[in-house]
């Protein structure tokens, strides 16, 4: 009997054991969260299937199949890689979606050409009308630039991005040609900005770049005790954006010089957006905060129900803004004070996105809401494969 | 309950943890090798407790087959007379176990840790913003640096050497500790277990982030010198070109192997005050 005992106890252990092993690798997988883009009259977005779609808010709204005239899909495939001898893997590389690539960064639409970065460090140029790739880059099948988290910028010529390597990439837009690159002490996973032919990027390092767009050269780099977190936003002559130490910071774009800083109660992940004087910057701690651009003093703040992992975006007086736990608020811009609620009954990481007074949001249940600002009603809701 | 446990044990190895590696230099890798030893050297009580118990059970075995072969026809008698044994000899025959139960929950916190400490993914980073604390020292050493010997810690070992050293250091401990069956019926059973278990970890090592990999490294190395020092030797380890040779013990008659087992228990409670 006590034999018995023991060998249970001793198969219970061991099938906990094995258990944890299995399931400690079972945390939150790399999906994505792609914002939505738009560009001549369709609108863009990375599913967490590796799919970029093109899709037409009209024959969204009218419940049209899909792709129908003028949308399209095009399947970035993942590499084959990450398990071995059968083994399910637990690392980025094999978390991918069971076909398709990772995609975190909102697509970038110039004209005629789409742009998108994916999670396994390549880059692909798709025509904005039809989806036929343009480019990739790097033009190897087997290589790659690093994992892209952060979104791709875009001028005329050039398209910049920052990668897991921990190198800011140019490529000309119109080929993929390479044009430069410059390398930083750790990881970047926050989006570069442009601004009048500087490129400033936030790394992993601690350290925010200004690079000059043309050839790639520092300007000047600023050295913080923590590294930054969220991509940087730049409005008239400063640089905003989080750290990991919880701090949101604006800095001068021409000396680099701290004005001033804020702590918020966990890390400003979302890059911040700035309208008129003000500051409104999303919170991991599940608030959102409204500051003096000029003097980095709370003007008000709000707590909403989960953290705050996406960027808000804001039309006319209102705040739109999404937490972890799918709830849409708006807010009013100048008191804070909440004007209504929208769930999407799924958790919303992925930016914000206005066009027209409605909200594009991409929901982690991979449905793309489009709803609308004045009366908080869905226009249209769609998931590939679901009607 | 999943907060309750996040917020008692699994969040202070987190953050000290991420503290460690600050004060190790921002060297991850430094950091689990130290918390792993630091934990073991915490647990040392309730091994050396544990060691004892398996040792103390192990040593009455002898007179456990005499009492199988004696009632080998009579089950409820040998349960009574096999209780009386361990009542005189004030042994728990489940005592080896409840150390190890104990000592679980600190290693499943501490592999989580790892695990989340790691964040390879976004939404990995994002999840364990919610488990850090303001300290300074913990927000100023993330993102943590990957980067240990030839390792990148959140991805798996492309060398092979982790997942070896991994099976092999597993194995080794394993022989350790597991005497060899009397019972022929448990002789494959015993054996699929011993080879089984450090296989699967290799395995694991092969696609798991290697920080994980060393930390099963590790522990392994660290339970080995415990328990070489604690049994006062390789215990039933014998190397494969030893294995032709049988262990003394095991050419004595009974009653001598049983009084030779005693005293080299005596000999050894100086040591573990007994």
């Amino acid at each position: 009997m006590m034999a018995k005992t023991k060998a249970l106890l001793i198969l219970t252990i061991f099938t906990i054991v094995i258990a944890v092993v299995i399931t400690g690798c079972t945390g939150p997988s790399a999906r994505g969260w792609s914002g939505v883009t738009s560009s001549n009259k369709l609108v863009y977005v990375g599913s967490m299937d590796g799919e970029v779609l093109a899709l037409d808010p009209a024959a969204r709204r009218s419940g049209a199949s899909f792709p129908s005239q003028g949308e399209w899909e095009y399947v970035i495939k993942a590499p084959n890689s990450g398990s071995m001898c059968g083994v399910p893997s637990c690392t980025p590389t094999g978390t991918a979606a069971p076909t398709g690539t990772v995609i975190y960064g909102t697509p970038a639409a110039s004209r005629d050409l789409i742009y998108v970065g994916t999670y396994h460090g390549r880059i692909y140029a798709l025509n904005s009308l039809t989806g036929a790739l343009r480019w990739v880059y790097p033009r190897e099948g087997n290589e790659t630039v690093g994992a892209i988290v952060g979104d791709l910028v875009l001028d005329d010529t050039t398209i910049y991005l920052g990668s897991s390597s921990g190198r800011v990439y140019a490529l000309d837009a119109a080929t993929g040609d390479y044009k430069w690159e410059f390398e930083t002490g750790e990881r970047i996973w926050t989006s570069p900005v442009l601004s009048e032919g500087v490129i400033y990027v936030g790394s992993y390092d601690g350290k925010l770049y200004a690079l000059s767009s043309q050839t790639g050269s520092k300007l000047w780099q600023l050295d913080l005790p923590s590294a930054i977190c969220s991509s940087p936003a730049v409005f008239k002559e400063s640089i905003y954006f989080g750290t990991f130490d919880r701090n949101l910071y604006a800095v001068n774009k021409a000396d680099a010089k701290i004005r001033w800083r804020f702590e918020g109660g966990n890390w400003f992940w979302a890059e911040p957006v700035i309208k008129g004087n003000s500051i409104y910057a999303g919170c991991l701690d599940g608030k959102v905060y409204a500051i003096d651009a000029q003097t980095g003093i709370q003007l008000w703040q709000f707590v909403a129900d989960k953290p705050i992992i996406s960027r808000l975006v804001t039309v006319f007086d209102t705040i739109v803004v999404a937490s972890e736990a799918g709830t849409l608020y708006f807010l009013d811009a100048a008191s804070g004070v909440q004007k209504k609620t929208v769930s999407v009954g799924h958790a919303v990481m992925s930016p914000l996105y206005i066009l027209e007074n409605v909200v594009y949001v991409h929901v982690r249940d991979k449905y793309i809401y489009a709803i609308d600002v004045q009366s908080g009603e869905t226009v249209w809701k769609f998931k590939k494969g679901n009607k | 309950m999943p907060n309750l446990w996040d917020f008692i044990i699994l969040n202070p190895i987190l953050n000290t943890l991420i503290a460690l590696s600050a004060v190790v230099g921002n060297n991850f890798g430094l950091a689990i090798i130290v918390l792993t030893i630091l934990v073991r050297l915490i647990l040392f009580p309730l091994t050396i407790q544990q060691t004892r118990s398996t040792k103390a059970l192990q040593e009455l075995q002898p007179k456990i087959q005499e009492l199988q072969k004696k009632y080998a026809r009579n089950q409820q008698k040998l349960q009574q007379e096999m209780m009386q044994l361990y009542k005189e000899a004030k042994i728990n025959p489940l005592g080896c176990l409840w150390p190890m139960l104990i000592q679980l929950p600190i290693w499943i916190a501490l592999y989580q840790s790892i695990m989340m400490a790691l964040a390879s993914s976004p939404e990995e980073l994002i999840r364990l913003s919610q488990s850090l604390y303001s300290w300074p020292i913990v927000t100023q050493a993330l993102p943590l640096n990957e980067k240990f010997l030839w390792l990148h810690l959140s991805k798996p070992d492309q060398y092979l050497i982790l997942a070896i050293l991994v099976g092999i250091t597993m194995w080794i401990q394993q022989k350790m500790v597991t005497p060899p069956p009397t019972d022929p019926r448990q002789q494959s059973m015993t054996q699929m277990m011993t080879l089984m278990m450090p296989l699967m970890f290799a395995m694991f090592t092969l696609s798991f982030p290697s920080g994980l990999s060393l930390y099963w490294a590790v522990s392994n190395i660290v339970g080995i010198v415990i328990q070489y020092f604690v049994s006062g030797g390789w215990g039933y380890f014998r190397m494969p070109s030893l294995a032709g040779q049988q262990p003394q013990i095991k050419k004595l008659p009974q009653s001598e192997q049983q009084s030779k087992m005693l005293k080299d228990a005596e000999k050894k409670k100086g040591l573990f005050n007994r």
